[in-house]
């Protein structure tokens, strides 16, 4: 496997001249100026995940999120082209990547919108390396992979590897459903802090959305806040779920305004909590004092008020 | 005849409107009666798991092989676990169960160490032994009040809906003999771990303890002061509105909290500093509206917020994770001493991508921890702690660290950074004994699976 990989790459700095020929679409020198860290997204990540990959250095999914693959894939070409090893992408490293790779920008920014699943080795025409598109509903080919796995093997000598199995027959069927869908799911990736996962971060956001919705933004992140202090705590469940769905708990659960839609402020508000920022100093309680019917709430000892929410311990 | 056919009108309108009503009131009969089951299947599996906890932590003190006895104690912490997850189905806010919820937490975490233990050093030291035999009471006592009250409920059909309809609307019932009887064995609970002396809530009381040592002989501030200490932090000029009250008796530390208003850079900043010493451990910026327009780099960005905590902070610092959330850097730092990074003193700092400010800064571990002094000298060399970890880790990185060990306790570790396959692990190892102290699998980006494309 690794030897084949180095053939590649052999083959790939042999023919490169060869190579850029065959693509006719590929943009010279997209990357902005910005020096590129772990954890940046964007449209500059993909392009570096695009170039790295093909020669053969990032092996996973093209889906602009810096993350530990890239970081990895990064590092391994800085090594190799005697670069210092930092894992930052500064202009010397996009030169060299330049000069190194090839980059077809319109074919990516095209799988990523049509959410297929697709490689961008160098040595294989692309056209081989496009995943089918994701189902959405009309194909009925039943195969086509999620968005989700982009994994494929990278492209061993010069057969039709990169080929994923179900392309071909259904492949104009593919474009034209997704043309005609105009919204397809974008084959795109987030971060997301450790240990959550976006689900958790949307159910947060719709329990803060329905508890403090026209709060300012610091009271909706003290909500976030409060049921994350709960996961920590023994006295509460350790999930998301199971502290918002706590019988009695939350307001919002109980009248049903937990399913309203949540905007981005609370998502955001959410991300801020999750990320370490506790406005409420640890509390474990909120309460609006105006509305507040029971006596046991009102004896917590109170940490402080934010908007129209006192927090206390 | 229009007089009949009024009337005829009228009585098939009545006839649907009770039609009407009675079908309301069947689907609200039909809500109610399934979240009562619900509730009473919570209740009755609960104590059913009690019973069961109390007679598998019997059994593993009778046992005497370590394989055996390490096998109900794994038991142990598997019920206590199922029962702490039936706790949280029940409407606590209407019953008072906080004390059982702790104490099935504490059972848990102490029953899943020492399975482990068990496994690796054979019979049990004579103070473990005590701590089981102390739960094992205690999960007896608990067990019998359990049992009396659900016969009670049983009997004088008890409906959950009603106790949770009464708690919410405060009637005088909710002092019935019922809730007295569970208040008596939840209090007794609580007298055992109160003996315990564990540590709960988000900021264990480690963590209050010492940011009450930092504070300790420092001079309290006034409230003017504080304004200035904090405008001075925030390099804001004077005409600054602020408004500035003390925190609440609840708060971990006695403190200040204020709200300023810049009127440069028309943002809001709420921020928190402690009264003795006027220590800033916390604020935040309200996001200046329309301000989207990302216009640096999350580089740049780093480079921001390390510029920021050199200027205030005089410790070394390590920029330890970064991660990019629409316009947001949120960016994690840790202190560095003698080349070890302290991970759990954590600082965290958010910049904001569009106009490059600090929107968030939360410190109070690391000031917490300001003067902590730590052995920084490892023991056993790289070589010898890279040996105990899974062949097929590939390192690509590594450092010296200090991390929490599962007891909450200090650690000295060789940090790794390596992959395996296509994912990467954080991996420590006890930089004393070898020991692999904890494996984390690094989590790569998600997907959009659809819920939220922004």
């Amino acid at each position: 496997m690794q030897q084949m990989l180095q053939t590649t790459v052999r083959l790939i700095i042999i023919c490169s001249g060869v190579i850029c020929l065959s693509f006719p679409a590929a943009t010279v020198d997209a990357f902005s100026e910005q020096t590129i860290q772990r954890g940046a997204t964007g449209d500059d990540v993909v392009e570096l995940q695009a170039r790295l990959q093909y020669n053969g250095y990032y092996e996973g999914t093209i889906d602009g999120v810096y993350g530990w693959g890239t970081y990895w894939a990064v590092r391994n070409f800085q090594e190799a082209f005697g670069l210092e090893v930092d894992g930052l992408v500064g202009n010397e490293m996009k030169d060299r990547l330049v000069e190194a790779t090839s980059y077809d920008e319109a074919f990516v920014q095209r799988m990523l919108q049509e959410g297929r699943s697709f490689t961008h080795y160098g040595g294989t025409p692309l056209e081989n390396q496009k995943g089918p598109a994701p189902d959405t509903g009309s194909g009925g080919t039943g195969e086509s992979a999620p968005p989700a796995e982009g994994d494929q093997s990278p492209p061993e000598g010069e057969g039709d590897e990169g080929e994923p199995p179900d392309t071909g027959g259904n492949e104009a069927a593919d474009e034209e459903v997704t043309e005609e869908d105009g919204e397809a799911d974008i084959h795109q990736a987030m971060n997301v802090p450790d240990g959550f996962s976006d689900n958790d971060i949307q159910m947060l956001a719709n329990a803060v959305h329905g508890e403090a919705r026209g709060e300012p933004y610091t009271g909706q992140v003290a909500v976030a806040a409060v049921i994350i202090n709960r996961m920590n705590s023994d006295e509460f469940p350790d999930t998301v779920n199971g502290v918002v769905f706590e019988p009695l708990a939350f307001e919002a659960v109980m009248d049903g305004q937990i399913w309203l839609e949540p905007n981005e402020e609370s998502r955001q508000a959410v991300l801020d909590a999750i990320n370490g920022q506790d406005p409420t100093g640890g509390a474990l309680y909120f309460f609006n004092p105006e509305t507040a019917e029971s006596d046991w709430i009102w004896s917590r000892p109170q940490i402080k008020q934010i908007g129209k929410h006192i927090f206390a311990e | 005849m229009g007089k009949n056919a009024a009337i005829g009108v009228l009585a098939v309108l009545l006839a649907f409107a009770g039609v009407w009503l009675y079908q309301t009131h069947e689907a609200k009969e039909s809500f109610a009666l399934q979240q009562e089951n619900s509730y009473q299947r919570a209740f009755h599996d609960f104590v059913y798991h009690i019973d069961q906890l109390e007679g598998e932590l019997g059994a593993a003190l009778a046992k005497n092989g370590a394989e055996s006895r390490s096998g109900s104690l794994a038991e142990v912490w598997r019920l206590s676990q199922q029962a702490h997850a039936e706790v949280g189905q029940l409407p606590k806010g209407a019953l008072p169960l906080q004390e059982t919820d702790r104490f099935l937490n504490e059972l848990g975490s102490f029953s899943y160490e020492s399975a482990i233990q068990s496994r690796e050093d054979g019979p049990m030291e004579s103070e473990e032994e005590q701590a089981l035999e102390n739960f094992y009471a205690q999960a007896g006592e608990l067990k019998e009040g359990m049992r009396h009250l659900q016969a009670e409920a049983m009997q004088q059909e008890i409906s959950w809906v009603d106790v949770e309809a009464q708690a919410v609307n405060g009637g005088p019932e909710a002092e019935s003999p019922l809730m007295v009887n569970f208040e008596r064995v939840n209090h007794d609970v609580k007298g055992f771990s109160e003996n315990e002396g564990a540590a709960s809530g988000p900021f264990g009381s480690n963590e209050e303890d010492a940011l009450a040592d930092v504070l300790d002989g420092k001079e309290e501030i006034s409230q003017n002061e504080a304004k200035q200490k904090a405008l001075n932090f925030l390099d804001i000029n004077d005409r600054a509105e602020v408004t500035i009250e003390s925190l609440g008796d609840g708060a971990a530390y006695p403190g200040y909290q204020l709200e300023i208003q810049d009127p440069e850079s028309s943002s809001v900043y709420m921020m928190d500093v402690t009264k003795q010493g006027g220590l800033p451990l916390w604020f935040m910026r309200e996001k200046a509206s329309g301000a989207h327009e990302e216009t640096i780099s999350l580089y740049e960005a780093s480079e921001k917020a390390a510029a920021f905590i050199d200027e205030r902070v005089e410790k070394e610092i390590a920029l330890v994770d970064s991660k990019q959330y629409n316009h947001t850097g949120a960016f994690q730092f840790v202190p560095v001493i003698d080349g070890v990074r302290m991970y759990p003193f954590d600082l965290l700092v958010e910049v904001s991508l569009a106009d490059g400010k600090v929107n968030g800064y939360q410190a109070i571990e690391f000031l917490a921890h300001e003067d902590a002094s730590f052995e920084t000298e490892p023991e056993i060399s790289e070589e010898e702690a890279a040996e105990g970890m899974h062949k097929d880790i590939d390192v690509q990185e590594s450092h010296i660290a200090v991390v929490e060990d599962k007891q909450d306790e200090l650690v000295l570790t060789y940090e790794f950074i390596g992959t395996k396959g296509d994912d990467s692990f954080r991996i420590f190892m006890n930089a004393e004994t070898g020991a692999e102290e904890r494996v984390d699998k690094l989590p790569e980006a998600e997907p959009v699976y659809g819920a939220s494309a922004n």
